[in-house]
């Protein structure tokens, strides 16, 4: 069966949405930094349980004066990934406002979050508690991330994609 | 050294470009050294806004003078009042008396005083018989212009004329037929079939979007897919869609429906699930829009529960294919390329051969002359061909018993009678009906910009007696008065009735006053006097878009020769003046 689904990437401005797809969907990674302006959108096929699912992703801009317009964006999204720089703890605050958005505006619809950036931290990290500190509420899955090494970037589409199929 | 100091202070002065430094040195003819200064200073102060303490021997350097300078010019601009220096122990304070008006108005201003130079300018030249008055004007121009006009109008009319028997003749011709019978067919007026084959159209790939998620339903294309995926494509007009309607829509049901690139155009029909966008080049007629509505809505009527529940699932959007291939099928080939109607076209053509044979059959004469004449009506042509440039003539020959009526148009006199010519002389013509008529393009071109020139310098000629007469009036009020009077009211009546007949005209209405009581009763004077004139002649029902109140500007009046009699009245002029010359 082929099925079609939109998701959303949202977070505050480089926190590294863009290259978290593209290092999805094309494995690429690239140093240099690019804004996004208004909403960027790729798509990606993967399997799943002998299903086709082709995400269609929409890469919105990290700013907060596009706010009203990226409400509109997320209308009618499966998923959601709410992406945070561990290198900048502000990035991690924005996350719940964000959630809430996207929930408002697609009730029920799963999102995961990730801490991107693992690359540019010199010892581990505790996700449960970065979550905490941040005020992110309980439930949604926690990545960490690295676009540079491809650290868990598959894991986080994979596992979204499971919730959106309730698998 | 006097030289290379004024080079220096120009090029300082310049590149400070402030509008407050040319004010004063305008305001109060400051020489360069003493504009330099003040340049300098207004830069140290931070354009006027601080206070600072200094040397001579600093201000010296900045301004590249000796001491002794810096001293004279600072005491220069103290006793004209611009700025205030004061001694502070071994060192001087500097500040600027605060000015009144804002950069806006001084730049209003000067702005100002140049429009006046212009208009000054203008007065001048018309004063100086450089356009003839109007009557005179008439008086020269219309026997060269009138007797063309007339035979130019003449022409036209008969142009216009016989193009209405042309197509009078059309309507019972097989073209009309064939028109008539495609409108039967596909329910189209034949107007709008004949209107789509002349601006034809092509439907060049249809789309069908999932409103909220932007997710392709369904999508044909009359080629092969372009470079860009087609998802990717409906997601984005999905994103520009939600872009330009949270952005500019003033009410809720408010839709894009249409985006425009190049000749190509994206027609948007929005229904409540989906919304179909048709990429379209060439210019859709009205009937098409009405097929794009009809679709949508048939499209969701017979899709409802399917679209409304869409959950992804591609397989399941089967059902919409079909319709959206045919729809671009439908619409993506050229009137030419003959679509429904065409099977019809050649039945009827088929019948008519069959009658033609009939008709052969029964009357034997009128075959030899149909025959005959068909011969006359090639040879006619051939011989048009090799006698006349082609590209001269556009004329359609028929001939009826040997007899060539020829319709249609030449590029002069003289091809109409080579026209004739060639067709009488031409083997087997009994006679020439020639109703070919001359259309010179580049005359009637030639004749546009001739009226064209003459109409603007009525509009000149116009204006300039319009200012003239207007300046003559000077509205005056009495002391401590800006309501308009009867006299008031009299004289703005009089300047309606000179300018109701030149709606060109913009209007520029100027206050000045006496020199007793302060600016600023003067200047709230002014302005209400200037809104009450104002006011009366929008009343009278001229647009208010052509009456322009002046900020009050004592210095600016001043300047003006126009008013400069009137400097010690109460009152307002009007200067008239083409919208253009702003």
């Amino acid at each position: 069966m082929l099925i079609q689904k939109k998701i959303c990437l949202l977070g505050d401005f480089a926190v590294g949405k863009t290259s978290l797809i593209r290092r999805f969907v094309y494995n690429e990674f690239s140093e240099s930094y690019l804004t996004t302006i208004g909403v960027h959108i790729t798509k990606k096929e993967i399997l799943l349980g002998g299903d086709r699912l082709v995400l269609i992703i929409w890469d919105l801009a990290g700013n907060d004066g596009f706010q009203k317009t990226a409400a509109s964006y997320l209308a009618g999204a499966a998923g959601a990934i709410f992406v945070g720089d561990l290198s900048r703890s502000e990035t991690m605050s924005g996350i719940p406002s964000q959630m809430r958005m996207f929930e408002e505006s697609n009730p029920g619809s799963p999102g995961v979050i990730v801490f991107n950036k693992t690359d540019l931290l010199p010892g581990p990290v505790n996700p449960m508690q970065t979550s905490r500190e941040a005020g992110i509420p309980e439930g949604a899955p926690v990545f960490l991330t690295s676009c540079k090494t491809g650290e868990n970037v598959g894991s986080v589409f994979d596992s979204l994609a499971g919730l959106i199929l309730g698998r | 050294m006097r030289k290379e100091i004024d080079i220096r202070a120009l090029k300082r002065i310049d590149e400070l470009d402030n509008p407050y430094l040319r004010h004063f040195v305008r305001r109060h003819n400051l020489d360069d050294r003493e504009a330099l200064a003040l340049g300098v200073l207004m830069e140290q102060t931070d354009h006027m806004r601080l206070a600072i303490r200094t040397s001579y021997s600093m201000i010296a350097r900045d301004v590249g003078v000796s001491t002794s300078e810096a001293y004279r010019l600072v005491q220069a601009l103290h006793r004209r009042r611009i700025l205030e220096s004061r001694t502070d122990g071994e060192l001087i304070r500097i500040a600027f008396y605060p000015i009144k008006e804002t950069v806006d108005e001084i730049r209003l201003a000067y702005k100002n005083a140049r429009r006046l130079d212009v208009v000054e300018g203008d007065l001048r030249t018309i004063k100086g018989r450089d356009y003839l008055p109007r009557a005179d004007l008439f008086d020269d121009i219309y026997p060269l212009m009138g007797s063309l006009i007339a035979r130019k109008m003449s022409e036209a009319l008969r142009s216009l004329a016989h193009y209405i028997d042309k197509r009078l003749e059309a309507a019972t011709s097989l073209r009309l037929w064939r028109y008539r019978v495609r409108s039967r067919i596909s329910g189209v007026p034949a107007g709008e079939l004949m209107l789509r084959d002349t601006l034809p159209f092509i439907v060049e790939e249809l789309f069908i979007i999932e409103k909220k998620s932007g997710i392709l339903m369904a999508h044909h294309s009359r080629k092969a897919e372009g470079e860009v995926d087609r998802d990717l494509v409906s997601g984005m007009l999905t994103a520009i869609r939600d872009f330009v309607k949270t952005s500019f829509k003033k009410k809720r049901e408010d839709e894009v429906d249409e985006i425009a690139y190049g000749e190509a155009r994206i027609l948007i029909r929005a229904e409540p699930y989906f919304y179909a966008a048709f990429v379209v080049t060439g210019n859709p007629d009205i009937e098409f829009n009405l097929e794009m509505d009809r679709f949508a809505l048939e499209l969701h009527r017979a899709n409802r529960s399917l679209v409304r529940s869409f959950n992804g699932d591609m397989d399941s959007l089967e059902p919409l294919r079909a319709p959206v291939r045919g729809f671009v099928e439908r619409f993506s080939t050229l009137p030419s390329e003959e679509r429904e109607g065409g099977a019809s076209l050649r039945s009827l053509k088929r019948a008519g051969a069959v009658v033609a044979v009939l008709l052969i059959c029964l009357l034997g004469l009128a075959i030899y002359h149909s025959w005959n004449d068909a011969r006359i009506r090639k040879l006619t042509i051939a011989r048009l061909a090799g006698t006349l440039p082609v590209h001269m003539y556009d004329v359609e020959l028929k001939v009826g018993r040997g007899v060539v009526t020829a319709t249609g148009m030449a590029s002069s006199e003289d091809i109409v009678r080579r026209l004739g010519d060639a067709l009488a002389s031409t083997p087997g013509v009994k006679g020439v009906d020639n109703r070919v008529l001359v259309v010179d393009i580049e005359r009637i071109s030639r004749f546009r910009g001739e009226m064209e020139t003459i109409r603007k310098r009525m509009d000149a000629v116009l204006l300039a007696q319009t200012r003239e007469e207007l300046e003559k009036i000077v509205i005056r009020f009495p002391i401590n008065v800006a309501e308009l009077g009867k006299e008031q009211d009299f004289l703005v009546k009089r300047i309606y009735e000179i300018i109701r007949h030149h709606p060109a005209a913009h209007l520029d209405v100027v206050a000045f006053a006496d020199k007793t009581g302060s600016f600023e009763i003067n200047k709230s004077l002014a302005e209400r006097r200037v809104a009450a004139v104002r006011a009366g002649l929008i009343a009278r029902g001229i647009e208010p878009s052509r009456v322009h109140p002046f900020p009050f500007d004592p210095a600016l009046i001043e300047s003006d020769p126009r008013m400069a009699a009137h400097l010690d009245e109460r009152g307002i002029m009007i200067f008239a003046r083409m919208a253009e010359e702003e």
